[in-house]
C-alpha cells in the first residue's frame, strides 16, 4: 500500500493505520517521534485521527516536525 | 395629527388583517397553486464507535434530548462498532454489550464495518439476528444459510412522510477483502464498492433522501461523489479513516460528514426538503465524550457490562513464576506465532509492560497489562538475510536491546564496547538457519512501521491485536511452561 505524507511517498504493509504511518515518516526521515503525537490532516484540511484505518493513494499532511 | 394617529393604528393592525386576508383567501390558492411543503429530516450519525461503551451514557442522555426536539430524527452508525475494548471484545459473547447498548437507545440503521467481522462468522451472524436495527452491506455478498441479518439496502419512512433509503459500501483493500482476518470473511464475497453505487443509484427514484451509508474513508467517499451524477445523492456519512469533519463539506453536491472515532463526537445532520425535494443541507459536530449527563439505565448496562467476569476468568496456569522482562518477552511471542500461524515471531522489548508474573492462575486481565498497547499483528515472508537485515536495523532503534524471538534463537556478536558487529541465527534446535530461505514472520504493527531494512515483503496486517492472540493461545495450552531456564539470545562480546 503506497500512501504520501507531504511529499513524502511511503510504502505500507496492508492495513496500516495513520500512526503507522507517520512512525514510518519519521524512521525514514531519522527524526526523533515527538512525545506528543503530531497533529495530521488529510487533503481537505481535516483532523485524522492516530487509529484511522489508511487505504491505497491517501494523502496526509503533518504541519510541523520538531 | 388625527391622521397621522390613524395611520399609526392601520400600521398596527396591518400583519392582523394581511394574515385575515391570507386565511380568507387560502382555499382559493390552495385550488390553482399550491404552497411548496417544508418538511425537515434530522439524522444524528456516528461511526467507528469501537466498542467506546463508556460514553454511552452520555451519548443516550443527547440522544434523548435531541428526540426531545426532533421527534422523527433517525440514529445511523457508520460501522466499526466493534473492537477496541476488551470489556466488549472479551465478553462471553463477542461483542454483544454493543449490540445490546445500540439497541436500547434506539439506533435506526447501522453500516458494516470492517470490525463487524472480528466477532467471527457465528458471532457477527448472532448479534446481527440480535440487533433490533437493520444492518446494511450493499457490496457484501453473503454466504448462504449464514444466518445473517444483513440487507442490501434499508428504506426508512418517518412520520411526517420523508422516505429515506440507505445504501451502504464497505471499503475493499488490495486482497479483495475488507481490512479484518480472512479467516472471519470465509464464504463472504465483496463487490467493488464504486460499481455498486452506481447500481444502486436508481433506489433515489422510489426515495426523497438518499444517503450513504459509509465505511471507506473521507478519501474515498469524495472519490465517490465526484463519480455520482448530479442530484441522485443527498448525503455520506462516512466512516473508517477516523476523519473529523466539523464543517459542512459539499463535494458534487454531497455533504459528506465523519465524526472521528469512539463518539467522542456526533453529527447532527439536517435536511429540509420542499415538495420532498431536498433544498437546504446543513451539519453540525456534538462533543460526546463522557462529561455531562447521563442516561441511568444506560450507565447500569454499563457497570454490569464493565464487571465482565470474562476479564477475571483464569485462562491458563503458569507452572512457575515469571522473573524478568525477556521470560515474558519468551511467552508473548510464542503466543502471538501460534495465533498467526507463523514460523517466526519477533517482539521488541519495549513491548513487554510487566517483569512479573506469579505461578498459577493467569488471567485475561493479565495478558491486557503485559501487552496493553492494542498493538496489531502483522505477517511477512522474510529471508534469512532480511531477518538479519531487520534485527541489524532494530538493535539501534531499541537500545542496545535484542528482540524476543520465537521459532529462532539468536547470537548477538559485539565489540569490547557493545556495538555489535553481526548476528547470528539458529533453529530451536541450535542447528544454523537456513539464510536464503523465505520464511513467515509475524511481528506487531510498531516493529513492522519502525525498523528500517531491506525486504521484498511489505506484509500484511491481520487485525488482531497481538493480546488476543496470546489470550487464544493460552486458552489453547492451559498449562504454561516453565520459562526460567529458557534462553533464546545470546549477547556475546567479541574483542575490539
Amino acid at each position: 500500500m503506497k500512501i504520501r505524507i507531504n511529499r513524502t511517498e511511503l510504502e505500507l504493509f496492508g492495513g496500516a493505520t495513520i500512526a503507522d504511518a507517520v512512525r514510518t515518516y519519521y524512521s525514514l526521515h531519522k527524526k526523533k517521534f515527538p512525545k506528543i503525537f503530531p497533529v495530521v490532516t488529510d487533503p481537505y484540511g481535516n483532523y485524522a485521527a492516530p487509529d484511522g484505518r489508511l487505504s491505497d493513494g491517501n494523502q496526509l499532511y503533518i504541519k510541523t516536525i520538531k | 395629527m388625527k391622521h397621522f394617529v390613524f395611520c399609526k393604528k392601520i400600521m398596527r393592525l396591518a400583519p392582523i388583517v394581511l394574515f385575515t386576508i391570507i386565511v380568507a383567501c387560502h382555499p382559493v390558492r390552495q385550488a390553482s397553486q399550491p404552497t411548496p411543503e417544508t418538511k425537515t429530516l434530522e439524522i444524528l450519525a456516528v461511526n467507528d464507535m469501537h466498542a467506546a461503551i463508556d460514553n454511552f451514557p452520555r451519548f443516550a442522555f443527547m440522544v434523548d434530548s435531541l428526540r426531545a426536539l426532533y421527534p422523527d430524527m433517525l440514529l445511523v452508525s457508520a460501522g466499526d462498532n466493534q473492537t477496541g475494548n476488551p470489556v466488549n471484545d472479551q465478553y462471553r459473547e463477542k461483542g454483544m454489550p454493543m449490540i445490546a447498548l445500540m439497541d436500547a437507545v434506539k439506533f435506526d440503521v447501522s453500516a458494516v464495518g470492517n470490525h463487524e467481522f472480528d466477532s467471527k462468522p457465528q458471532g457477527f451472524a448472532k448479534n446481527t439476528q440480535s440487533a433490533t436495527f437493520d444492518f446494511v452491506g450493499t457490496n457484501t455478498v453473503l454466504p448462504e444459510g449464514g444466518g445473517y441479518h444483513i440487507k442490501p439496502y434499508s428504506i426508512i419512512s418517518t412520520k411526517n412522510g420523508i422516505r429515506i433509503v440507505f445504501v451502504s459500501l464497505l471499503n475493499i483493500n488490495e486482497g479483495g477483502i475488507p481490512d479484518c482476518h480472512p479467516d472471519n470473511v470465509k464464504g463472504f464475497s465483496f463487490r467493488d464498492p464504486y460499481a455498486t453505487a452506481k447500481e444502486f443509484l436508481y433506489l433515489a427514484d422510489s426515495a426523497h433522501v438518499f444517503v450513504f451509508l459509509n465505511h471507506m474513508g473521507f478519501e474515498e467517499d469524495v472519490a465517490l461523489a465526484g463519480q455520482l451524477p448530479a442530484g441522485k445523492a443527498d448525503l455520506i456519512i462516512g466512516g473508517h479513516s477516523h476523519t473529523r469533519v466539523d464543517k459542512e463539506q459539499l463535494h458534487n453536491g454531497i455533504l459528506i460528514t465523519q465524526a472521528e472515532r469512539k463518539l467522542k463526537y456526533a453529527t447532527l445532520i439536517k435536511l429540509t426538503l420542499k415538495d420532498n425535494k431536498v433544498e437546504t443541507k446543513t451539519m453540525q459536530l456534538l462533543t460526546v465524550g463522557n462529561k455531562g449527563k447521563e442516561r441511568l439505565d444506560i450507565r447500569a448496562m454499563v457497570n454490569q457490562f464493565s464487571n465482565n467476569p470474562q476479564l477475571k476468568e483464569t485462562i491458563a496456569e503458569a507452572t512457575a513464576d515469571f522473573t524478568s522482562y525477556e521470560q515474558l518477552g519468551y511467552l508473548m511471542v510464542d503466543g502471538i506465532r501460534a495465533a498467526a500461524g507463523a514460523d517466526i515471531a519477533l517482539a521488541n522489548p519495549g513491548g513487554v509492560r510487566i517483569d512479573h508474573l506469579d505461578k498459577g492462575n493467569v488471567s485475561v486481565m493479565d495478558i491486557y497489562t503485559m501487552d496493553p498497547f492494542g498493538n496489531e499483528m502483522v505477517l511477512f515472508k522474510l529471508t534469512g538475510h532480511e531477518l538479519k537485515a531487520l534485527h541489524l536495523a532494530a538493535f539501534t532503534i531499541d537500545d542496545s536491546s535484542a528482540i524476543y524471538p520465537s521459532g529462532i534463537k539468536s547470537k548477538y556478536l559485539l565489540t569490547e564496547k557493545g556495538v555489535l558487529t553481526d548476528i547470528q541465527f539458529f533453529t530451536t534446535d541450535g542447528n544454523p538457519l537456513e539464510m536464503d530461505k523465505t520464511y513467515t514472520v509475524v511481528m506487531n504493527n510498531y516493529m513492522a512501521s519502525v525498523y528500517k531494512y531491506d525486504h521484498k515483503d511489505k506484509g500484511q496486517g491481520l487485525f488482531r491485536t497481538t493480546a488476543e492472540g496470546i489470550i487464544d493461545y493460552l486458552r489453547n495450552l492451559k498449562k504454561i511452561p516453565d520459562y526460567r531456564e529458557e534462553k533464546r539470545v545470546e549477547l556475546v562480546k567479541t574483542g575490539k
